[in-house]
C-alpha cells in the first residue's frame, strides 16, 4: 500500500511526508512532560543515600540537618544551596502544576531550577570527604535530564513564537 | 488543539491531550469534524475508503500561488479535514475518542494532587528550618548515641551531642585527626565518616531515668549488651607509631578479638538534657553528675547557677577572665565561659563555690593581691569564633614578703619580687633571674625546641566564641586548639627523635611478652620515676638526680651486681647482660663537620673530644645541644660510637665516666 502513488485533488500526486519532524514533533509534544518527569526523579532521589558515615547512611535531607547541626553551613553558597534544596519539593509540586494548567514557560523555569540545584548539591556532596552513595549520581542524571526537558521546552516555545 | 497564534504562555501547543470539540469561532480553526476511520463498531475501513480520496488525507493542498510558505487558511496546528495521521494508501487507524468528561475529570485530579504536593512541600520546607535539633525524649537521646556508636558514625555521635559540647568539639577532633595522620601516628583511613577496626554492636538497649531537674534527666542503662571486635587489618596505626613501637621493642600485631559486655554490670549513666528543642547526651552533665554523686552532695537548683557575663569584644573576654583570676574571683572565672559549652559548670557551681570561697578568703588573708595592670590582646581569624594572644602582659601584687610585679613586652619577661615569693625565672645569660627573654631561650635550647616554642607560640592562645552577641572564652576549646598548636609544631623527625629518647630511657628496661612489663633491677631510687611516662625527666628535680646517681653507681660498677643492670643491646626483651660487655671503642671526633660554641662556652669539638675521653656527661650536652640529625649529635647520643646512636644519654646508659 505504501508504494501506491498518492494523488491529490487535481489527481497529481502529493509530496512525500516529512519522516525527519517525527522525532521534533515527538520532543515538541513531550518536552515539558520528560521535564515534570526528570524533576519528580529528582524529588525521589532526595531520599536515597546520599553519604555514609560509619554504616550509617543519610539521605540528602539528613545530610543537610547533620550539616547544620555540626556547624558546616559557613558559606553563603552553602546556606543558598541547603534553603535552595528544602525548597525543592514545593518547586517540583510548582511544575507539576504548571505542566497541569500548560505553563511552558514555567515548567522551564521551574525545571531549570530543580535541576540546576541537584547536580550542583550533589557534585557539591561528591566534593567533601564524605563516602559518597548512589543517591547523589542518580541525583546528577536526574537533574541533568531536568535540564535538559526544561531548555527543550524554552526551546519549543521560542520557535512556536 | 487550541490556537497558540495570539502567544504567551496560555496553553502549550504540543499538549498531547486533544481538546473536545467546540463551537467554530471565526478565525479559530476547529477540530476535524467528521469522524476519522471507521465508525464505531466497526473493524477495519469502510469499503471504498482505501486509497487517498481526494483531498481527504495526507499533505495539505499545495499552497496557492503567492502564499508559499504561509501555512493555508486555518491549517496551522491542525490537520486538514479527515486527514488525521497516516500515510498516503494507509488504512486509517480505528478513531478513539476520548470522552471528554473523563479528560475533564483526569485533569481536576491533576490539579488537585499538584495542590496537595504544594502543601505538603510548603509544610516540609517549613519544618525543616524549624524542626527540632535532637531527639524526642532523653531514652530516645541515648539510643541515637549508642545506635550512632554501633553504627561507627561519628557525625552521628556528634549530632546527639549537646550542640555547645559538639560545637566545641568538632572541629579540633578533625584538626587532630589531620596531625595524627600528617604525623604517621594514624593511617589515612581515619576519618569522621570512618573509623576502622573495630566494630561495636550494642543491642538490647534498657534504660531507666530520673529528672533531676527542668529539661535535665539522668538516663541509666539497665540492660543490654555491647560486643566489641577488634579487626587487625583495619586497625588504623600509622607509619611513624608502628616504627615507634617496633624500636621500643614491641610489635604491632593485634590480634582479631570479641568481647561481650552486660551493660547492666557496666553502671553506665548518662545525663540528657533538652536543648534547641530536642533531648542531647551531654558529657559535661553527665561528667558533672557523676562528680556530684561522689561527692554525696544534693541536686543543684538547675538554671539558676552562676549566671554567664559575657563581654562586648573578644579582647574584653580575656581581659575580664584574667581579671577575674588575679582576683581569685571563681564566679566570675565561672561566668565569663561560654554558657553553651559550660553550662553544667554554671549549674553546678553553686555546689562548690561556697567552699571555695573559704580557702580564697584564707588565701587573701595570708597578704596575698594579684593585680592585672595591663594587658595587650590581639585576636586572629574571623567569624563568630577567633584566638586570642597575649602579646604584652603587667601583673602586680602583693605577696606576704612584700610587693611583686611580672612583665612582658612581648620579647622579655621581667620579674621583680622577693624571693621567698617563690616568683623566679632560670638564670639568664644577662646574669640575674629578673629578666628572660625570648633570645636566652634560643640560646639555651637546641634549635629544634626553640622552632617547637616558636611555632607553639604562633597558633596558641585562647579561643573566644560569641554566644548571643556576648564573647566568652572557651576552655575546651582552648585547650584542644593548644594541643593541634603542639601537634602541628612538630613533625615527623620529632616524633622519631622523642622514639630514640625513649628507647635510651627504657633501654635497661625488661620488656615481656606482654608488653613494656616489669622494671628489671633497677634501682629503687628510681621506680615511679623511669617507669612513669609522664615524668619529664627534668634534671633538677632531685627524686630524678637521685635515680640518675643511683643508675650511674650501678653502671659504674658500684651496685650490688653489676651484670645485671643495664642492656645495650636492641634486643629489648632480652634480660641481663653485662653493662660493660657490650661498650665499643670510642671512636675519634673527626670529621664532624663545622664546630659551633655550646651554651657553657665550650667549642663543640672540645666536648666531643671529652665525650672521646671517656667523659659521658660532655656525649650528654653534645646529643642535647647539636641540631637535630647532625654529626655531632649522633657522635655524641652514640657515646663517642661506645654504644648505638639511640643510647642518647650517656650518663644513665653507662655512668659518668666511661671505662677504658
Amino acid at each position: 500500500m505504501r508504494d501506491a502513488p498518492a494523488f491529490d485533488r487535481s489527481g497529481g500526486p502529493l509530496p512525500s511526508p516529512d519522516v525527519s519532524a517525527v522525532p521534533v514533533r515527538f520532543a515538541r509534544k513531550w518536552a515539558h512532560w520528560f521535564t515534570v518527569v526528570a524533576c519528580l526523579a529528582v524529588f525521589a532521589c532526595a531520599f536515597l543515600p546520599w553519604a555514609t558515615s560509619g554504616r550509617a547512611s543519610r539521605s540528602s535531607y539528613a545530610l543537610a540537618r547533620s550539616a547544620e547541626r555540626l556547624d558546616l553551613i559557613n558559606a553563603a553558597w552553602q546556606r543558598g544551596l541547603v534553603v535552595g534544596w528544602y525548597f525543592m519539593p514545593l518547586a517540583v509540586a510548582a511544575l507539576w502544576l504548571a505542566a497541569v494548567a500548560r505553563r511552558p514557560f514555567a515548567v522551564a523555569a521551574l525545571g531549570t531550577g530543580v535541576g540546576a540545584l541537584a547536580v550542583i548539591g550533589a557534585l557539591a556532596v561528591r566534593s567533601t570527604r564524605l563516602q559518597p552513595e548512589f543517591g547523589t549520581s542518580a541525583t546528577i542524571v536526574a537533574g541533568g535530564l531536568a535540564v535538559v526537558g526544561a531548555v527543550a521546552t524554552a526551546w519549543n516555545q521560542k520557535e512556536i513564537r | 488543539m487550541s490556537d497558540n497564534s495570539s502567544g504567551g504562555e496560555s496553553q502549550d501547543p504540543h499538549d498531547s491531550t486533544p481538546e473536545p470539540p467546540t463551537q467554530p469561532v471565526e478565525g479559530v480553526p476547529t477540530q476535524p469534524v467528521p469522524p476519522v476511520g471507521p465508525p464505531p463498531g466497526s473493524f477495519g475501513p469502510p469499503p471504498g475508503s482505501f486509497g487517498p480520496p481526494p483531498g481527504s488525507f495526507g499533505s495539505p493542498p499545495p499552497p496557492p500561488p503567492g502564499a508559499f510558505g504561509a501555512p493555508p487558511p486555518g491549517a496551522f496546528g491542525a490537520p486538514p479535514p479527515g486527514a488525521f495521521g497516516g500515510f498516503p494508501g494507509e488504512p486509517l487507524p480505528p478513531y478513539v475518542a476520548a470522552p471528554p468528561k473523563h479528560r475533564r475529570t483526569g485533569r481536576f485530579l491533576a490539579l488537585a494532587v499538584g495542590l496537595v504536593a504544594v502543601v505538603a512541600a510548603g509544610a516540609f520546607a517549613v519544618t525543616s528550618f524549624t524542626g527540632d535539633d535532637g531527639s524526642g525524649s532523653p531514652e530516645a537521646a541515648v539510643e541515637a548515641l549508642f545506635d550512632a556508636i554501633g553504627d561507627e558514625d561519628v557525625i552521628g555521635v556528634l549530632e546527639s551531642l549537646a550542640p555547645g559540647e559538639r560545637d566545641a568539639l568538632r572541629e579540633p577532633l578533625e584538626d587532630i585527626n589531620s596531625e595524627l595522620k600528617r604525623l604517621g601516628l594514624i593511617d589515612d583511613s581515619v576519618d569522621l565518616n570512618h573509623v576502622p577496626g573495630f566494630e561495636l554492636d550494642v543491642s538490647d538497649l534498657t534504660l531507666e531515668t530520673e529528672e533531676l531537674g527542668d529539661g535535665v534527666v539522668a538516663v541509666t542503662i539497665t540492660g543490654g549488651k555491647v560486643t566489641a571486635k577488634t579487626v587487625p587489618d583495619d586497625v588504623p596505626v600509622g607509619e611513624t607509631l608502628e616504627d615507634f613501637v617496633e624500636e621500643n621493642g614491641g610489635e604491632v600485631t593485634i590480634e582479631e578479638s570479641t568481647e561481650t559486655q552486660d551493660l547492666a554490670d557496666a553502671g553506665i549513666e548518662l545525663v540528657a538534657v533538652k536543648d534547641g528543642g530536642g533531648w542531647h547526651v551531654s558529657l559535661f552533665y553527665t561528667i558533672a553528675e557523676l562528680a556530684r554523686k561522689a561527692a554525696g552532695a544534693d541536686k543543684p537548683n538547675f538554671g539558676h547557677g552562676v549566671k554567664p557575663e559575657g563581654a562586648n569584644s573578644p579582647e574584653d573576654a580575656v581581659k575580664h577572665l584574667f581579671d577575674a583570676i588575679a582576683d581569685i574571683d571563681l564566679e566570675g572565672m565561672i561566668a565569663a565561659l561560654p554558657p553553651d559549652e559550660m553550662r553544667a559548670l554554671q549549674d553546678y557551681a553553686p555546689l562548690f563555690i561556697d567552699a571555695a570561697a573559704e580557702d580564697i578568703a584564707q588565701f587573701k588573708s595570708d597578704g596575698w593581691e594579684i593585680r592585672v595592670d595591663d594587658l595587650g590582646v590581639k585576636t586572629k581569624g574571623s567569624g563568630d569564633t577567633l584566638l586570642a594572644q597575649i602579646t604584652t602582659f603587667a601583673v602586680s601584687g602583693d605577696s606576704p614578703d612584700g610587693p611583686f610585679d611580672v612583665a612582658f613586652d612581648g620579647d622579655c619577661v621581667t620579674v621583680h619580687a622577693p624571693e621567698s615569693a617563690g616568683i623566679s625565672l632560670p638564670e639568664s645569660d644577662s646574669g640575674g633571674n629578673d629578666e628572660l627573654c625570648k633570645s636566652d631561650l634560643e640560646e639555651a635550647t637546641s634549635s629544634a625546641v626553640s622552632d617547637f616554642v616558636n611555632k607553639l607560640s604562633a597558633d596558641a592562645g585562647f579561643i573566644v566564641v560569641k554566644v548571643d552577641g556576648e564573647w566568652y572564652v572557651s576552655p575546651v576549646r582552648t585547650f584542644l586548639q593548644t594541643f593541634v598548636a603542639a601537634l602541628e609544631a612538630l613533625d615527623r623527625e620529632d616524633i622519631e627523635n622523642f622514639s630514640d629518647f625513649v628507647n635510651s630511657m627504657f633501654s635497661g628496661i625488661e620488656v615481656d611478652d606482654s608488653g613494656i612489663g616489669p622494671i628489671g633491677d633497677l634501682p629503687p631510687e628510681c621506680e615511679g620515676i623511669l617507669d612513669d611516662p609522664t615524668n619529664d625527666l627534668d634534671p633538677n628535680d632531685p627524686a630524678v638526680q637521685a635515680c640518675f646517681d643511683a643508675m650511674d653507681d650501678q653502671g659504674n660498677g658500684g651496685g650490688d651486681d653489676s651484670s645485671t643492670t643495664t642492656t645495650f643491646s636492641e634486643d629489648t626483651t632480652s634480660t641481663t647482660t653485662a653493662a660493660t660487655g657490650e661498650l665499643q671503642d670510642p671512636v675519634p671526633p673527626d670529621g664532624l663537620g663545622e664546630s659551633f660554641q655550646l651554651s657553657d662556652g665550650r667549642s663543640a669539638d672540645d666536648v666531643a673530644r671529652a665525650c672521646y675521653e671517656g667523659d659521658m656527661q660532655s656525649c650528654d650536652d653534645l646529643y642535647l645541644e647539636s641540631d637535630f640529625g647532625s654529626a655531632y649529635e649522633r657522635y655524641g647520643a652514640s657515646c663517642a660510637g661506645r654504644l648505638p646512636e639511640n643510647t642518647n644519654y650517656c650518663t644513665i646508659a653507662i655512668g659518668e665516666t666511661a671505662p677504658n
